[in-house]
């Protein structure tokens, strides 16, 4: 076995041996890079997806809700009515369309042209004479989010006209829509409620996911099942110079990944930086590293590429995307699966880079984060190392 | 006629046996859609609970406690902190201990009784704005519950206007009913697009190719015995995650589930084709592996699954249009909480007949070519 | 009847090779690695499309009626190249189906390759796991199932000892005396022998043909007047290589072909 080669020793040959491990290194290193530029699927995997992310999540993706289709009910030609339709049609937030009878606005839900109604009764001029009108909203329901936020704008839309009949000292009735209480908000750090903002720091997540976890996983994985990491171990190679030479050139390729999406993050979607650059490499590196640890440790254990792929699709990728946080609320999940959240680094990793991108070095968040993933990716190293060993004996 | 079909049940039996013979192998098909639909089923949420938030009340009137009180009660907001000045909203926020600080200033009561308008004021963590958002809303309406409450017990007049709403097929928002059919097509797609692009790929890197070309099998042969074993595999996943749906989190189905698995099958032609094209070029693996995320990640992303596709750029809303799983996740959903028939899923079902068509043939062009 | 593998002309992986091989012979291609033998054998089974030339195997044109050639056929590649997770008995089943064998035949044939070959105590086993011996067994078991007129077999001995080689060629004699035309690549000179014709392939073109003892005959020079195999092997390619232009000329020529083939 070539770890009990003599190793260390005394004096000038401990010298000597740590040296040579480096060349050692090295020279898997330079093999390694050369294979992987060589494989176009690597780079493209490195370069090609993020860019593809990048893009895509920048320009494609957004949770707001914009343009959104409604039908509009009018049956009421008083000047009351029009003004509220017409605030309607000003909003940003809704693409009316006028209809003049329920069935008709039905069908539209039904076929999905629309995804809501906007009904004002027949009545509603006189009603709100009255004091006692009613507009009735009408969502559907199997988008869920959209639903309630059409409900939002729908009352904001509503909202916004009786405080301009108000202004112009209308009717005392509509003046008396508004509330006694009124809620004035501010948005720290992200005034415009762009999702844009949030949105990044995820897909920074997914990127290095992608690279460190998945990618090492098939690579590892293949050379697995061709027996080349054997092959590997008779020469005077230990173990564990053997995975730093085979994942030093992936954990750079993630740094160029990473590296992409920030420049674009930067320039292209102007998502503001707020803190330091030391404290977004630093944490991305920890962070890549334990991707690495567990892509590492899930070929070991599998060693088949299929089998491979598809567990670090649902062990590192899936978790990133819907339980690290940015998607959805990770306060709000059941507490069966919030525990599951602690173990996840990518939760973290999203925590720090939403503070880092828009708050600034906030210690008090950073810090503790930081040392959560430098444990992880210890434990992932020491873990791995450990499987490796096993299996090559 | 007849020799091809027996060679094709040849084939097709052969696949079946090398994926689900190994046991892992078989778990690691059959296991992860249902792990995966269970997880996010509970986790994909955009409904909000637990929030931290911490107040400032300079009032301490009976007023304020009531709206307070209100939000205690909402079982939505959990109060993390009392502050006692400004000075501690920056501290609260920045470190993420409150999502929300309200703050109602000192004349809150007394410009209500006096017939004018008083104002909260709510600061959001725009780090989670998602989040941030959804809560302010939450605040709205709790303040509209007082306000109304107010107004009823000081005797003035209701609300003129009023906003009735109601929900279709969803009345109670829960999202997890939005997602769960969402998921029957995103996770099979995954799964599918994979396992179809990789089987072929790794016949190529194996050499077994070869050794298929070598007998009498013609290529269309052989791409239709790599597609069934899939879409048989597809469709059961699929069957996995709809029972999950139905059993465990007792979302009740609404319509007929011959027309659910009828577009389902047209959904796995679909996926199927395109992973045969892609594996026409893929010749190691880890190509394949590459090629089949080049696609997914888009199409998953953007199908409508987590962000409406009405709020997407014009070009990308286009793109949607060749993304089979835009219209598989827009059938699930209509079959499974609305009860849409065949009539209603007309301009679904199109445009997945036209991609699985284009992308077969296209495929069976390809395979021909790169064998010689 | 006639089997004529008449010229084909593929760039310089293959240039112009032409030979004619007679059913029931085993015909050798002999040839240094990079020779462009492993390209000619893949042409020959469809592998491969010829850029030109012409090319009839077991009386069908391989290039218009590609499957019904290939169902007089067999193959066995250098490398295992049947499904490693499949048992045996499960590779034989397919491959059974795959020739279009079924029912009693199909049970037949798999219980005849079964004895033959001396798989009977491996049919569960699985096939990657099966000791190197058994795989060649099972590789051709499956390319017999179907009775071919024609077995191709590209270099089956290179990995075995010498009992198995000699087990090996006993079997191949046998079937070719059975009216099986037996075409094989090898670098084993002594192999050679066991063949009716052998063709002597270098840097794409074909040097020599002819049975063995012209092909011995053909190294007789004054320092080895009584040539084996191997010797001659080595003279003849030697010469043609000199008469190519020099050693770098030839060497390049060589090259080209390696890369191409």
């Amino acid at each position: 076995m070539s770890d009990a080669a003599p190793h260390g020793g005394t004096g000038a040959s401990a010298a000597q041996g740590r040296w040579s491990k480096w060349r050692r290194v090295r020279a898997l290193v330079r093999k390694e890079t050369r294979q992987m530029v060589r494989d176009p699927s690597s780079i493209g995997m490195g370069v090609v997806l993020p860019l593809i992310l990048i893009l895509l999540f920048g320009f494609g993706l957004s949770l707001d809700v914009r343009n959104v289709p409604v039908a509009v009910v009018v049956q009421d030609p008083s000047a009351d009515a029009v003004g509220l339709v017409s605030s309607l049609q000003l909003s940003p937030y809704f693409q009316p369309q006028i209809v003049h009878a329920m069935p008709p606005a039905q069908r539209l839900l039904r076929a999905g042209r629309v995804k809501g109604i906007v009904n004002i009764p027949s009545d509603f001029s006189r009603r709100l004479a009255a004091g006692n009108a009613q507009v009735q909203v009408l969502v559907d329901g199997s988008d869920a989010n959209s639903a309630r936020i059409i409900e939002g704008y729908a009352q904001g839309a509503v909202g916004v006209w009786a405080a301009r009949q108000s202004a112009e000292g209308r009717s005392g009735g509509a003046a008396a829509a508004a509330g006694p209480v009124n809620v004035r908000s501010r948005v720290w750090f992200n005034e415009a409620g762009e999702s844009r903002y949030f949105l990044v720091p995820g897909l920074l997540v997914l990127v290095m996911t992608l690279i460190g976890g998945m990618l090492t996983a098939m690579v590892m994985a293949r050379e697995w099942e061709h027996g080349t990491l054997e092959a590997l171990f008779v020469t005077p190679v230990r173990s564990d110079e053997i995975l730093l030479g085979k994942t030093l050139p992936y954990f750079v390729l993630a740094l160029v990944g990473l590296a992409l999406c920030v420049l674009s993050a930067e320039f292209l979607f102007d998502v503001p930086l707020r803190g330091s650059l030391w404290v977004l490499f630093g944490a991305s590196m920890l962070y890549t590293l334990v991707a690495l640890g567990t892509g590492l440790l899930i070929s070991s254990a599998v060693k088949n590429q299929l089998v491979a792929s598809q567990l670090a699709a649902l062990a590192t990728f899936m978790p990133a995307l819907m339980l690290s946080g940015f998607l959805f609320d990770l306060r709000s999940m059941p507490t069966a699966i919030r525990l599951i959240t602690y173990l996840l680094p990518a939760r973290y990793y999203v925590a720090l880079l939403q503070s880092v991108f828009l708050a600034g070095n906030v210690w008090s968040v950073i810090v503790p984060d930081t040392l959560v993933l430098a444990l992880m990716a210890a434990v992932l190293a020491l873990g791995s190392r450990a499987v490796t060993r096993k299996s090559l004996v | 006629m007849f020799a091809s079909l027996l060679r094709i049940i040849a084939l097709t039996r052969k696949e079946l046996l090398a994926v689900l013979k190994d046991r892992r192998a078989r778990m690691s098909m059959l296991l992860p859609p249902i792990i995966q639909a269970l997880i996010f089923g509970y986790a994909a949420t955009y409904d909000l609970n637990r929030v931290p938030y911490a107040l400032l009340d300079r009032d301490h009137s009976a007023a304020s406690r009531e709206l307070v009180a209100g939000l205690d009660g909402s079982g939505v907001f959990d109060r993390v902190a009392t502050l006692q000045d400004a000075a501690a909203v920056a501290t609260v926020i920045n470190s993420r201990r409150a999502l929300l600080v309200v703050r109602i200033d000192q004349d809150f009561q007394r410009r209500l009784l006096t017939g004018r308008q008083a104002d909260v004021q709510v600061i959001a963590d725009g780090r989670d704005s998602n989040t941030a958002g959804t809560a302010t809303s939450y605040v709205g309406a709790i303040v509209q519950r007082f306000n109304a409450k107010w107004r009823a017990d000081h005797g003035l007049a209701a609300a003129s206007l009023q906003l009735v709403e109601r929900a279709w097929y969803n009345p109670n928002l829960e999202t997890r009913w939005y997602m769960i059919p969402g998921m029957i097509g995103t996770l099979t797609l995954i799964q599918t697009m994979m396992l179809t692009v990789m089987s072929v790929a790794r016949e190529r890197e194996e050499g077994t190719f070869d050794q298929l070309l070598v007998t009498p099998f013609r290529p269309p042969e052989i791409m239709i015995g790599k597609a069934l074993p899939s879409m048989f595999i597809g469709t059961i996943q699929a069957t996995g995650v709809l029972l999950v749906g139905q059993l465990w989190f007792r979302i009740p189905f609404a319509g007929s589930y011959f027309v659910l698995y009828c577009g389902l099958l047209l959904f796995l032609l679909a996926a199927v084709g395109m992973g045969l094209l892609l594996s026409s070029i893929a010749s190691t693996m880890q190509q394949a592996m590459l090629y089949s995320m080049l696609f997914i990640m888009p199409f998953s992303l953007l199908s409508g699954f987590t962000t409406p596709i009405s709020s997407m750029p014009g070009a990308l809303q286009a793109f949607t249009l060749i993304n089979p799983l835009r219209f598989a996740i827009d059938i699930a959903r209509r079959v499974y909480l609305e009860g849409a028939g065949f009539d209603v899923l007309a301009p679904d079902l199109w445009p997945l007949a036209a991609i699985a068509a284009v992308t077969l043939t296209a495929a069976a062009w390809t395979f021909r070519r790169r064998t010689n | 009847m006639q089997r004529l593998v008449k010229r084909f002309g593929a760039f310089v992986a293959v240039d112009h090779v032409s030979f004619e091989v007679q059913r029931g012979e085993i015909f050798g291609l002999l040839g240094p690695n990079g020779a462009g033998k492993t390209t000619t054998f893949r042409m020959l089974c469809g592998l491969l499309t010829p850029s030109g030339g012409e090319l009839r195997v077991a009386g069908a044109d391989v290039r218009s009626a590609p499957a019904s050639a290939r169902e007089r056929l067999g193959y066995v590649a250098q490398k295992f190249s049947l499904y490693g997770p499949l048992s045996v008995g499960e590779n034989l089943d397919f491959f059974a189906g795959a020739y279009g064998l079924r029912g009693a035949g199909k049970r037949e044939r798999i219980s005849w390759a079964l004895e033959q070959f001396e798989l009977g105590a491996y049919v569960q086993a699985m096939s990657a796991q099966l000791p190197g011996g058994y795989k060649q067994r099972l590789a051709m078991a499956a390319a017999l199932l179907h009775e071919p007129e024609i077995l191709f077999l590209d270099e089956p001995t290179s990995g075995t000892d010498p009992l198995a080689r000699r087990a090996f060629w006993h079997r191949i004699t046998a079937l070719a005396e059975q009216g099986v035309t037996i075409i094989i690549t090898t670098h084993f000179m002594q192999e050679a022998e066991y063949c009716d014709h052998v063709a002597i392939m270098d840097a794409g073109q074909v040097l020599a043909q002819g049975s063995p003892a012209q092909i011995r005959a053909r190294g007789r020079s004054d320092s080895t007047p009584e040539p084996g195999m191997e010797d001659a092997f080595i003279a003849i390619v030697e010469q043609a290589r000199r008469g190519a232009g020099g050693a770098s000329g030839a060497s390049g020529v060589g090259k080209v072909a390696e890369a191409a083939a």
